[in-house]
């Protein structure tokens, strides 16, 4: 790729431009990417303000690239006020209107439920109460960090646990290390494989690490879980509120597409739960707008989020099959990322990418020839294709 | 009689998790929020960030690190001086549990604002209140002989909910002091009310903890700037005191509405000047009313005052509320004879103290109702 870069064939601007989309790419990128992506789709080439050049296509944080939408937004809005006075109130009152929200829209009570600012606070909440300096904490490797990063920050033991030759957490390995832990992380789709265990081989799993290691606390980290269209995976949420040792995190920063918002919650048995509040405090710590966004996100029911699924199969079809066509292969993703072997330096591929306004993932060390790479809109996907096959010597 | 929504609420949520949006008519003066929000420019670049819900704030623009830069400018140094937090809570529950410890307790006023407390019991440390002298302030000569082992001692300057401020010179000789005794002895400056002080003897403590490993200075844009329902907050203090906090916060989870109003309003100190001078007047109004009215006052440097009614502030409380204006919990040890009033809008104040008044069995104020 190097050789490629010193000849000078391509330079973002270049590209961009050759597209014949540079002046609206890059000024409209910087509006959000709802709004960048329909003045693609409306085959507008340039808007009348200038913006920085410096913009990117963001495929690199799992991020659900059409954002909230707009009645999300509205509620925030409407709770803000026409003059703002709304961000003045700390309104703990709508945390408890969120919690009540959540729980029903999961079937389940409102003490089986702690939200959080993010599933990170929740992922740290476990790391915090149920590891310490005797007590390790199981995960896979690699894996979303935030949970076992916590815990070796609070001076616990992180045993981490290789991914199977099936890009797979090896749950028989997870088994195998989980005596005598204070938590085991399950991360179901696993971030950064993309790849899903089946509702029986979770339940499996979570009854095989219990008959082990009965006071082990199992945290099964559903944030891509939206996402999944296996038919044989479910979540583990009706698990955990029957059983004190497992609890589930969510978050609104995927499939809703609410990242910026921070918001994330746990599912539990009311027992479990009542001892985060115990020991943490209630749940306190999310901002007013995320809080109100949240409630108007589930009135909605589960059509928008099945239509971000709808989205997200397709374009990830796309991509998928973009890369297959071109000989290289990936996990079998199941969430609003992919990771594909693109049998060379991920990291320089990442650096390529970059320099061509396309920012992806950081991968995994462990796969040091795979990028992970998050699925945007297709119209941003049309375009990081064709950066891709240019990178990778085959456009 | 019929049971309205409110009492329904209000009969399930202490008076601390009532705080919701005042309904129309209700003048709601117990959570020293800032009535009027965080101002139009502020508010502009929150609006403009909707767009943006959907990145994590190391995406968005302004992201976490051009928040941490637009602080640095703010207080000319760098960003590797601070840490965010949602809201300033975070930063104290985060000091305590670093600093302090098992063997180092957390020292703390007898009645101060309770976040320090909260976290110690929550991580099993110990704590002791110092009471607080005559005059309600914070007793740093006992303060600084009880800081002696101690992990940390919190410092809230201007004080909730008393409203009374140190001067710099106090403060200076009070870290001095501890440093010598209790060199390892962590003091947190808690500023939340910072931006409402007109005693010209005050002085921010972060020019100091900036320079001096032993000080962390709390702010938050929760009250001059009108973000409580935003949850930001920072410490500040030394980059060897801060990277720990920075490492046992969540650095990048701030929400990316907040951290553009924040950017916004850091270069908008016209804003912060013209909420300080809006505040005064009402403080002013707020407390000769009492003063005139026979109840004493302390030296009053917040968005609100700890009036002394010399009768049971519940009482009080609930005649208020039944003419629908909300003023703050009880603050043990002090309830059975102080209340704490945060200051809403002159409109909304001139209003409440007719219910005061009304109340308590004294003259209404004798301004011509707005």
């Amino acid at each position: 790729m190097s050789t490629r870069r010193q000849r000078g064939s391509v330079s973002r601007r270049s590209f961009v431009a050759s597209m014949g989309l540079g002046a609206g790419y890059i000024s409209i990128s910087a509006r959000g990417h709802e709004a960048w992506a329909s003045a693609l789709s409306e085959g507008r080439t340039s808007e009348p303000f200038a913006l920085p050049q410096t913009s990117s296509i963001i495929l690199s944080s799992n991020e659900n690239p059409l954002g909230p939408g707009e009645h999300v937004l509205a509620a925030m809005r409407g709770i803000l006020g026409p003059d703002g006075a709304g961000a003045a109130r700390y309104m703990f009152a709508q945390a408890d209107e969120a919690r009540a929200a959540v729980a029903e829209a999961h079937g389940v009570t409102e003490q089986n439920v702690r939200l959080g600012t993010g599933s990170s606070e929740i992922l740290r909440l476990a790391a915090d109460l149920f590891t310490s300096a005797d007590r390790p904490v199981v995960s896979p490797d690699p894996t979303f960090e935030s949970a076992a990063a916590y815990a070796a920050f609070l001076g616990a033991e992180v045993k981490r646990v290789r991914i199977g030759t099936d890009f797979r957490s090896d749950l028989d390995a997870m088994i195998d290390a989980c005596d005598g832990a204070g938590l085991v992380v399950h991360c179901n789709p696993n971030n950064p494989t993309a790849t899903v265990h089946s509702a029986s081989s979770t339940r499996d799993f979570i009854e095989r690490v219990h008959r082990r290691s009965p006071d082990t606390m199992i945290l099964v980290d559903e944030a891509y879980h939206h996402y999944v269209t296996d038919t044989e995976y479910e979540s583990a949420i009706p698990i955990a509120v029957e059983n004190p040792r497992v609890m589930v995190a969510r978050t609104f920063s995927k499939a809703y597409g609410m990242a910026g918002l921070r918001i994330g919650f746990a599912v539990a048995h009311a027992e479990a739960i009542r001892k985060c509040i115990e020991l943490r405090g209630p749940d306190r710590s999310m901002n007013v707008p995320g809080r109100v966004g949240v409630v108007a996100a589930l009135e909605r029911g589960q059509g928008p989020v099945m239509e971000e699924q709808a989205r997200n199969t397709s374009v990830r079809d796309f991509t998928r099959k973009f890369f297959h066509d071109a000989g290289y292969q990936d996990t079998d993703s199941q969430a609003n990322f992919i990771l594909v072997d693109i049998r060379r330096s991920a990291q320089e591929f990442r650096q390529a990418c970059g320099e061509q306004g396309i920012r992806i993932g950081e991968g995994s060390s462990l796969y040091p020839n795979h990028a992970r790479i998050t699925m945007g809109t297709q119209a941003e996907m049309d375009l990081a294709t064709q950066v891709f096959a240019e990178v990778l010597g085959f456009g | 009689m019929l049971v309205s929504r409110r009492s329904l609420l209000s009969a399930r949520l202490s008076p601390e998790d009532r705080a919701s949006v005042p309904a129309p008519g209700d003048v709601k003066i117990d959570g020293n929020e800032n009535p009027l929000g965080p101002g139009p420019t502020a508010m502009d670049a929150l609006v403009g960030m909707f767009d943006q819900a959907g990145r994590y704030p190391f995406n968005s623009s302004p992201s976490h690190i051009d928040l941490l830069a637009a602080l640095a400018d703010h207080f000319d140094t760098t960003p590797d001086h601070f840490a965010l937090g949602l809201g300033s809570s975070e930063i104290l529950s985060s000091a305590v549990r670093l600093f302090a410890g098992p063997d180092r307790p957390v020292i703390t006023s007898g009645l101060s604002f309770a976040a320090p407390i909260t976290a110690a019991k929550q991580y099993g440390y110990p704590w002791t209140g110092v009471p607080l002298d005559a005059d309600l302030k914070l007793d740093l000569g006992a303060m600084a002989e009880a800081a002696r082992g101690a992990g940390m001692v919190y410092v809230c300057n201007p004080n909730n909910p008393t409203a009374t401020l140190h001067s710099a010179t106090a403060i200076e000789r009070f870290v001095n002091e501890v440093h010598e005794t209790s060199p390892e002895t962590i003091i947190l400056i808690d500023e939340a009310y910072h931006d409402y002080v007109t005693d010209p003897a005050h002085r921010t403590a972060v020019p100091f903890a900036i320079r001096r490993p032993n000080v962390v200075v709390a702010r938050t844009f929760s009250k001059a700037y009108g973000m409580a329902g935003l949850r930001l907050g920072y410490g500040v203090g030394h980059v060897e005191t801060m990277e720990p906090m920075r490492k046992n916060q969540m650095s990048a989870n701030t929400n990316v509405l907040v951290m553009a109003a924040a950017v916004a309003s850091l270069k908008d100190s016209e804003h912060i000047e013209r909420e300080r001078a809006r505040n005064t007047e009402v403080r002013q109004y707020v407390t000769s009313f009492f003063e005139r009215s026979g109840f004493r006052v302390p030296e009053t440097q917040g968005n609100f005052l700890f009036v002394e009614l010399g009768q049971p502030a519940a009482a009080f409380r609930a005649a208020c509320a039944e003419q629908h204006v909300f003023v703050a919990r009880d603050f043990p040890p002090m309830e059975k004879t102080h209340c704490r009033i945060s200051f809403g809008t002159m409109a909304e104040m001139r209003r409440a103290c007719r219910v005061f008044a009304d109340v308590l069995g004294v003259d209404a104020p004798t301004e011509a109702p707005q």
